[in-house]
């Protein structure tokens, strides 16, 4: 993941018109179409409306593709939110908010707004929002929790990344402004690639590993949870394979005493398999909760044994 | 709390005051909803698809503009379902001028929803069509 604007809208004087303000990466701000822009506040070091309803702005930073993550820190009052895909020619953009009562997803067509999700949560403090902009899903999360997911892809251009703020309020709500594009994320491995987690003492709280894989595998990839006691909490692996595995990848779980929590592994893959594909779960121990192994294959794989798909279950009961 | 899916009347006039939302919305469910739109913002039909997440079902069922799907396992066939249900999800189609003849050329429950869901926009998965209960 590469960023391309980043924003913590500090070290101005109070009440400075956003758009005269640049900050970290990419983020000089340009008043969405049509809207009035928003300004900063010094103290906090926040963002807040101008006046006049409505405010929104986006970034200067170009993402490297329309696939991109924008979030940042939202505080109550509500009626604050973020923008993906924001046109930089007309009031045409992706928008997660709260609206003092639920999270949103909106998208804006030339200024023609449709409401394409709801979830009801009347918050109070400080929430990470963030807004996953995917061609297949838009999806909306609230401190780390998908909490909507739309196919809508009506809005394809990459637009920018920006922010809105609907409510005239002068108290501060936008924060630590981030947006992440897909690009980067390290080169190749050319060699083998080999994880192993070997935990002896217990795990008193979730347990969670995330691989995300964007370029070739042209190797081995090999991980290994050897657990020996127990996770008291959820555990869960997940392997985002957005690049193709052209030699072996394995998975061994080798877990000695139970899993109090949940148990999820996701293998979310996206290309080509032309290798062995091996995963094993060598369980001692119970799983209290969920099990669950989940395998989103998108492309083809060139061989599965043969003719078709071999799911063997031996379970020590 | 289940999730339910529904067609529904699409609400709205676009301002952000009163924004385009299939009817499900004004219940206080989580909802998430497929609404066509043409090049302006607008709606090209006159319906929407919806997957509702809720305790209570019951308010939606009484609104004469939301028409309930099965409450099938997705993974389910539907030549599994009571035929009431059966033609529930047809009579539901047929309302909303759905083609049903995806009924008839696959069994599964999930197949079904991905069709409706691809009537309304040809890049529907219902795997990416979702909200949190």
């Amino acid at each position: 993941m590469a960023v391309f604007v980043q924003d913590t809208f500090s070290g101005e004087s109070e009440n400075v018109d956003l758009t005269a303000h640049t900050g970290e990466v990419g983020a000089s701000w340009t008043v969405i179409f049509g809207y009035p822009s928003c300004r900063l506040s010094a103290a906090s070091g926040t963002v807040y409306s101008s006046g006049t309803p409505g405010n929104g702005a986006y970034a200067s930073g170009v993402p490297a593709s329309s696939e991109y993550d924008v979030e940042a820190d939202v505080s109550d009052p509500a009626s604050t939110g973020i923008a993906g895909r924001t046109s930089t020619t007309a009031t045409t953009f992706y928008h997660a908010r709260n609206n003092g009562t639920e999270w949103q997803l909106y998208k804006f067509v030339s200024g023609t707004a449709t409401l394409l999700g709801s979830y009801a949560d009347s918050y109070s403090g400080t929430k990470r929002l963030k807004l996953q902009i995917r061609d297949a899903a838009k999806k909306v999360f609230v401190d780390g929790v998908e909490r909507i997911s739309s196919g809508d892809n009506s809005i394809t251009d990459a637009g920018r990344a920006g922010i809105r703020l609907i409510l005239n309020n002068t108290v501060p709500r936008i924060d630590n402004f981030l947006a992440t594009d897909l690009s980067g994320g390290g080169s190749q491995v050319g060699s083998d690639f080999a994880v192993v987690y070997d935990i002896r003492a217990q795990i008193y709280s979730d347990f969670a590993a995330a691989y995300d894989i964007r370029q070739t595998v042209s190797s081995d990839f090999q991980t290994v949870y050897d657990i020996f006691t127990s996770v008291s909490s959820d555990f869960e692996a997940r392997f985002n394979i957005l690049a193709s595995i052209s030699s072996d990848f394995a998975c061994v779980y080798d877990i000695r005493q139970e899993a109090s929590g949940d148990f999820e592994v996701v293998f979310d893959m996206h290309q080509l398999a032309s290798s062995d594909f091996v995963t094993l779960y060598d369980m001692g121990g119970r799983v209290d909760s969920d099990f669950e192994v989940v395998f989103d294959i998108k492309t083809q794989t060139v061989r599965v044994r043969r003719s078709g798909l071999r799911l063997s279950l031996g379970l020590g009961l | 709390m289940s999730k339910r899916y529904y067609l529904c009347d699409i609400l709205g006039d676009g301002t952000e005051e009163n924004p385009f939302r299939p009817a499900v919305a004004d219940h206080g469910v989580n909802w998430s909803g497929e609404v066509s739109t043409g090049d302006d913002g607008r709606p090209n039909k006159n319906f929407a698809l919806a997957v509702v997440a809720t305790n209570n079902h019951g308010k939606l069922l009484s609104d004469s503009r939301i028409d309930p799907l099965p409450e099938f396992p997705l993974d389910g066939k539907i030549s599994a379902m009571h035929t009431a249900a059966k033609n529930g999800l047809t009579t539901a189609m047929q309302k909303r001028g759905i083609p049903t003849d995806l009924l008839s050329t696959s069994d599964g429950y999930r197949e079904a929803i991905r069709g409706i869901g691809r009537y309304l926009n040809p890049n529907f998965h219902e795997n990416n069509f979702d909200v949190s209960e």
